[in-house]
């Protein structure tokens, strides 16, 4: 299906914003027909180079040739013109339009507002391709899952008949369904003989879907390989310097202590069956279970963001109040989002303010703050938590999405709680902050705090948890130890536990 | 966004914290140059003393305000009729014959009220800007309707102190707002409530999760807007003698103007007192310029309009900057 000659080539791309260097003589291809993966760490590189695509950034050196010509991107529009289209990340549709007007959503060959019927017979075919010829051409788009508009904006792209998709991490914000089928679609346009850039931090699309992947690393590139002649850990090394195992790290040694959340009967709307949680300090518990499946709902519930229909949740002995996260945190309980633009950091506050928020009573007297105590707060909680002290004063939002999950995991262990619950550790993390968060966190634990942690990766509920608790469509499978249970025995738990074991 | 673009953003943002800052006072000094060269008398001490003045009314409105858009509810929209409210009814009490302390004692109640209710509306989830407009019209429209539309003297020397005594040559209102100005910067900065203020502002949610009470903090952020218009009310109806309905006119939209020209961010988590401070002589002394210059009501306005217009752009355009890098 592929052949030896780079459809898009990169030849020695430079890119530098002020003194520092984001590409340094990176080469890039990608042949027709050709799923070409893109890994590497945040920072490596990746954005930068799909910006370069895409038209927003000029390189400082090197030359782009695409079948053969050099050619030059200034702007979106000419970028468009030569046929390489970005899946935006963030989506760029139009909610209140319907679907066939978001599908030639700034084609400037068309009216402003051609006949809706013949729009949407225009827009059908495009559907067809991305696998959405079931949906009225005519309908809202607000009405559609967060997959179905990505895969509408991949209609648009081919609308506008595209050569080149450069698909920038199309799948961290979807559930495993709606993964399937970006992934059927990715597929059907290689068919097609078009050629993908696939960007992703979830290191099992690579195998699943690239025929190559190129590794980037400090703003440099590797050549790029087949996946068919690497293994998983070979990628990790690629990206890393180490393997898999290093990822994680050793479990602890002291046998965990008494138990300082117990949970029973928990019910909340957005459960099926009610939830029982021991966890004892020194542990850490993992919540293993897909979006939806009520693994984070149960931390949210615990920690007071979700109402509690039924249920007895005590801390240390003492009940913890409902649906009050301040009285949550008084007894003890620290609660890190999986969203943590949304409400895990103050993007526009410095790191010191973000570390001491939920602390403010520990770094004041009588209301007034201490500007030393809360230094010093901060500076512990860096030096725990590998934060740059030297960024202590920058604005949040400055940081990198690894220092970011740092920041708003870290925060809690000024407060000191007895139990910290984590949604999602390392979403939108790259390996190397993951390392580090892994190693954090069984680094808090050993101190005699209880973690209890939701996530959809199973990987990570492998690699760090003690206890592995599945759920299943809001309610729990099974809790077993972290020796009884594997990789395949979890992800049947988690997908279709049916007919599992006991 | 990448780490190697992020540490670059990192490197610029030490910078930001003096932008703002020095484009605000900027502002105020090219508008003194213009004065001077253009209008002699904008720059005598006399005239200085009555921008002084005038400063003092919006500073004191809009130093207190400062908090609710710190807080991310924007502004009040309530704040002249709430002074008028205060001032009327301060004069009202005079003219009984209760004594200057059970006056004050009493204006500060109606207006912790006033405060309290729009607070209350806004921690339940009300749209600040529609709560303190609907409360505002029910202050003025009360007011009205019980003074029927009168203004009230207050036929007793025993208050124009408060307005008039000049001590160390300063006038009362000007003291009142330095103090309040420091003492809301102190707050803001070094007390627990200042960074609860800023934080909930910033974001909601985020502030929700580390186990602060936005709800509360709206509550308290309008009773001291609520109290600094009350102020600006009791020192004019001192020292005019009298409380008049129509006295603050245009006292909100100065105080907004002053906040943004302050540069406090109107999506909250972002301000400071003395920038507002002197964002509110800037507006004194561009309207006392304009009258000094004979430009009639609707140019006034249309001036201010375009400050409030020039800032807001300017600001926005430097945050986004330093955000996107």
């Amino acid at each position: 299906m592929t052949d030896g000659a780079p459809l898009l080539h990169l030849h020695a791309v430079s890119k530098s914003f002020g003194s520092i260097r984001a590409l340094d003589r990176v080469d890039f291809e990608v042949r027709s027909g050709e799923v070409m993966a893109l890994v590497g760490e945040n920072g490596a590189g990746k954005s930068t180079l799909v910006k370069i695509l895409a038209g927003m950034y000029t390189p400082d050196e090197g030359r782009i040739t695409l079948a053969g010509e050099f050619v030059e991107f200034s702007g979106a529009t000419r970028s468009e013109q030569a046929g390489i289209a970005v899946v935006q990340q963030e989506l760029s549709l139009v909610p209140t339009l319907s679907i066939a007007d978001n599908v030639f959503l700034g084609d400037t060959r068309r009216g402003w507002r051609a006949a809706p019927r013949a729009q949407a017979r225009a827009a059908a075919p495009f559907l067809d391709q991305v696998g959405l010829g079931d949906l009225d051409p005519l309908s809202r788009v607000e009405r559609l899952t967060v997959a179905e508009r990505q895969l509408i904006e991949v209609a648009r792209l081919l609308a506008r008949d595209a050569r080149v998709l450069i698909f920038d991490e199309p799948t961290a914000a979807l559930a495993d369904r709606e993964i399937e089928r970006v992934k059927a679609v990715v597929r059907a346009l290689q068919y097609q003989g078009r050629s993908v850039i696939y960007v992703t931090h979830r290191l099992d699309e690579v195998f699943d879907l690239a025929d190559r992947v190129t590794v980037f690393r400090d703003g440099r590139s590797n050549t790029p390989v087949a996946t068919a002649d690497i293994t998983l850990d070979d990628l990790i090394s690629m990206m890393l310097g180490g393997s898999l195992a290093a990822l994680f790290p050793d479990r602890g040694e002291s046998p965990p202590g008494e138990v300082v959340l117990k949970v029973r009967d928990l019910l909340t709307d957005r459960l099926a069956a009610p939830v029982d949680l021991d966890v004892r300090a020194g542990e850490i518990v993992g919540l293993a279970g897909q979006l939806g499946s009520g693994a984070s709902d149960t931390l949210r519930a615990i920690a007071g963001h979700e109402p509690r229909v039924s249920g007895v949740v005590a801390v240390a002995g003492r009940s913890v109040p409902s649906d009050s996260p301040a009285a949550a945190i008084r007894s003890g309980v620290g609660y890190s989002s999986s969203d943590r633009k949304r409400d895990g950091i103050f993007l526009q506050r410095p790191v010191v303010e973000n570390l001491t928020s939920p602390s403010l009573g520990r770094v004041s007297t009588a209301g007034w703050l201490s500007r030393r105590a809360e230094r010093a707060m901060s500076d512990r909680i860096a030096e725990t938590f590998t934060i740059d002290r030297a960024r202590l004063g920058s604005l949040a939002g400055t940081l990198s999405g690894g220092n970011q999950q740092k920041v708003a995991v870290g925060k809690w262990t000024g407060s000191r709680p007895r139990v910290l619950l984590v949604d999602e550790p390392t979403r939108g993390v790259d390996v190397g902050a993951r390392a580090e968060i892994y190693s954090h966190l069984r680094a808090i634990a050993s101190d005699g705090m209880g973690i209890v942690f939701a996530s959809s990766d199973t990987q990570e509920v492998l690699g760090i948890a003690d206890t592995v608790v599945t759920y299943f469509r809001g309610a729990q499978v099974s809790v077993r130890d972290r020796e009884d249970t594997d990789s395949r025995l979890l992800t049947h738990e988690i997908t279709h536990p049916q007919g599992a074991g006991p | 966004m990448s780490e190697r673009e992020a540490s670059l953003r990192g490197a610029e943002a030490p910078a930001r914290s003096v932008i703002v800052p020095l484009a605000v006072v900027g502002a105020l000094l090219v508008l003194g140059v213009v004065g001077w060269l253009t209008t002699p008398e904008f720059v005598t001490y006399r005239n200085f003393q009555s921008i002084v003045r005038a400063a003092a009314l919006i500073g004191i409105v809009a130093v207190a305000m400062t908090l609710i858009t710190i807080a991310g509810s924007f502004f009040s929209l309530s704040v002249s009729q709430t002074a008028a409210m205060s001032a009327i009814s301060f004069a009202a009490f005079l003219s009984w014959g209760f004594p200057v302390w059970v006056a004050l004692l009493a204006v500060i109640l109606l207006a912790s009220a006033v405060g309290f209710v729009q607070g209350g509306a806004v921690a339940l989830g009300g749209n600040p800007i529609v709560v303190t407009l609907a409360v505002g019209a029910v202050i003025f429209g009360m007011v009205a309707w019980l003074t029927d539309n009168k203004t009230v003297r207050t036929g007793t020397d025993a208050a124009e102190w408060i307005g008039t005594s000049r001590p160390l040559e300063i006038p009362t209102q000007t003291w009142a707002f330095i103090v309040i100005t420091v003492a809301t910067g102190i707050v803001l900065t070094r007390t627990k409530f200042g960074r609860e203020v800023t934080l909930v502002g910033a974001n909601r949610s985020a502030a929700t999760t580390a186990g602060l009470r936005p709800g509360r903090i709206a509550v308290y952020v309008f009773l001291v807007s609520s109290l600094g218009a009350a102020l600006a009310g009791i020192f004019t109806a001192a020292q005019f003698s009298q409380g008049r309905l129509d006295h603050f006119d245009g006292v909100d939209i100065d105080a907004i103007a002053a906040i943004l020209v302050g540069g406090a961010a109107i999506q909250g988590g972002e301000g400071s007192a003395i920038r507002t401070a002197i964002g509110a002589v800037f507006i004194a002394a561009l309207q006392n310029l304009m009258v000094l210059r004979g430009f009639s009501f609707g140019v006034r306005v249309f001036f201010v309009g375009l400050a409030i217009l020039v800032s807001v752009s300017a600001f926005t355009l430097i945050r986004n900057r330093r955000r996107l890098a």
